[in-house]
């Protein structure tokens, strides 16, 4: 599949402050159509912050973020949302939903498109739980049903492919069946759709299964931003997360 | 396949029918009966046709209109809050217009006044929360949580003023208020009636559209946005007709109690949590419960007309616990 070179994402010196505190520092990247970002922290190193600027939902003091050329605060809410998913941690829903209606929720104000809403579930092997209740699903299926609304919420612009999918800490919680299952996912709709992804995660492991390229935080700064090979270094590691860090033989880079 | 669920029509077609009947019923009984064959053959005298087009007729409307705006501004601040226990008292919106009219009724004297007096604090309390949600996008400067605890404060201050009120009220005053405090769909002219319906109208259809927005409230307020729903706008939206919806209701009907918090449950109990589905649902059951409301009001003890208020928690509760109970039940 050809790839749009352009780049998808452009970020360039944002810098996120709250009050006194900076938690984020300058921080400067790109991201091109069809590839993983996976950002690597510890805790408090800023991952979050960083993924809640990228989707708008914080705003940056100083720098600017180009989303597909454009920049994001001239995206209108609508255009935004048929183009760029978010997966973060959620409040329990508030009343009995089922699974189709929570999926549904990706696309608010279109038609419920069925075929697509099953295809969305099917990609996530939920495809037999349309009429659960959502409450009452697992941790690691309330994630898949998640990760559904997100296929579904870009399906249709899906086709137009560079769209890009925010995934804060999406393993966090889940057993390693599912965690595989779930990055396995991302990678498989990332290469397939040629979207790009910003994936936030705690395990340099599975940095090196699902991204093509790392960014490594350390107290809101970019300590290193590169292929995976070159970012995920013992000394880098070692020094974002403040402790010694040994690769095992079986981890696997690329 | 339709994977969602079933169409509201098939459950909202029976609850309108029996609208219906409560409606004709109320028309007919009273203190004052109508015979049916009379009112059907078109063959009422001057003093039957007076009962049902000024006595009736704007009470029985009065109720739906009234059931319907408590029972719509229920369901839409439910979802908003994103919490079953929101009514539209949480707002603080029908105790403040209580206050006024307390404040009318002493000062000024019953009638026009006590409406005047809702009716402006009422708007007190909506230009206060309209304030505060204007001023500020973070979650403490005009989020939902403002809303909540500045709903909070003017119910505490409305309860503070009432009680330093009933102090200076005369017996027959105490008596005025304490009804109206407690609701009822007497007494209102043809105007009025009409403004109410215009108001629950409007404000109802206003809700309908806001609901595909409200539905994706389910996801939290950070992944409604991220679905493209300007929440900030859509709380203002909502706050402002919920508000607008029961000051014109309870500036005239007084506090119906009870009815905002429960038709949304029953509602989404038969049609599901969606908007779409559990408002127009909601509107139908809170007007089928204050005309039974209004009806068994006037027909217990007549000619002694029982508080309104009083009767709809009564029906609503038992109601409302045994849906809860037959579907937490395990099966």
């Amino acid at each position: 599949m050809s790839v749009d070179s352009r780049p998808l994402l452009t970020v360039d010196g944002v810098s996120v402050s709250a009050g006194n505190a900076v938690l984020l520092h300058e921080v400067s990247f790109t991201l091109a159509a069809g590839e993983v970002l996976a950002v690597l922290g510890a805790n408090g190193a800023g991952k979050s912050t960083l993924l809640m600027t990228l989707a708008g939902e914080l705003t940056a003091a100083a720098g600017s973020i180009d989303f597909d050329g454009i920049p994001l605060p001239r995206w209108s809410m609508t255009e935004l949302a048929s183009r760029r998913a978010l997966n973060a941690s959620e409040p329990p829903v508030p009343f009995s939903l089922t699974v189709a209606d929570y999926v549904a929720l990706g696309r608010p104000f279109a038609p419920v498109d069925d075929a697509a809403l099953n295809e969305a579930l099917a990609e996530c092997h939920a495809g037999d739980w349309p009429r659960r209740d959502y409450a009452t699903l697992s941790m690691g299926e309330q994630t898949r049903v998640q990760l559904a609304r997100s296929l579904y919420q870009l399906g249709e612009a899906g086709l137009r492919a560079r769209c890009l999918w925010l995934l804060d800490e999406p393993c966090a919680h889940l057993d390693i069946a599912q965690r595989r299952f779930v990055l396995a996912l991302v990678a498989r709709v990332a290469k397939a759709q040629g979207w790009g992804v910003v994936l936030s995660t705690h395990d340099p492991a599975e940095a090196a299964q699902i991204a093509s390229h790392a960014l490594l935080l350390r107290s809101g700064r970019v300590l290193a931003v590169a292929p995976v090979a070159d970012a995920l270094t013992e000394a880098n590691l070692s020094v974002c997360y403040g402790a010694n860090v040994a690769r095992h033989p079986s981890f696997v880079v690329g | 396949m339709n994977l969602r669920q079933q169409p509201i029509a098939r459950v909202a077609w029976p609850v309108a029918l029996l609208l219906v009947a409560f409606v004709l019923l109320s028309l007919i009984v009273g203190a004052y009966p109508l015979p049916v064959g009379k009112l059907l053959g078109g063959e009422l005298s001057s003093a039957e046709w007076a009962v049902l087009s000024q006595l009736r007729a704007p009470r029985v409307l009065a109720a739906c209109a009234g059931g319907a705006a408590f029972a719509l501004a229920g369901a839409a601040l439910q979802a908003m809050f994103r919490n079953p226990l929101a009514d539209p008292g949480l707002l603080g919106v029908p105790s403040a217009a209580g206050l006024g009219a307390a404040i009318a009724l002493i000062v000024v004297g019953a009638g026009a006044a006590l409406w005047i007096g809702a009716l402006a604090g009422a708007g007190l309390a909506m230009t206060a929360m309209l304030f505060f949600v204007r001023r500020g996008a973070t979650p403490m400067a005009g989020g939902t949580v403002t809303l909540l605890l500045l709903g909070i404060a003017i119910n505490a201050a409305s309860a503070a003023g009432l009680a330093l009120l009933t102090a200076l009220a005369s017996e027959g005053q105490l008596k005025t208020l304490s009804f109206w405090m407690l609701g009822s769909f007497a007494s209102l002219d043809w105007p009025v009636v009409i403004a109410m319906l215009g108001s629950t109208v409007l404000g109802g259809a206003i809700l309908m559209s806001q609901s595909p927005a409200l539905a994706a409230l389910a996801l939290g307020e950070r992944g409604a946005r991220s679905v493209g729903v300007n929440v900030a706008q859509l709380r203002l939206r909502v706050a402002v007709v919920t508000a607008a919806m029961v000051a014109a209701i309870t500036a005239f009907c007084g506090g119906i109690g009870f009815v905002g918090l429960a038709a949304p449950h029953i509602a989404r109990l038969t049609v599901g949590a969606s908007p779409r589905r559990a408002l127009p649902m909601a509107a139908l059951i809170g007007a089928l419960l204050c005309v039974l409301a209004d009806l068994i009001a006037r027909s217990i003890a007549p000619p002694i007309e029982l508080p309104v208020g009083a009767i709809t928690a009564a029906l609503g509760v038992p109601l409302l616990v045994s849906l809860i109970s037959r579907r937490t039940s395990p099966s």
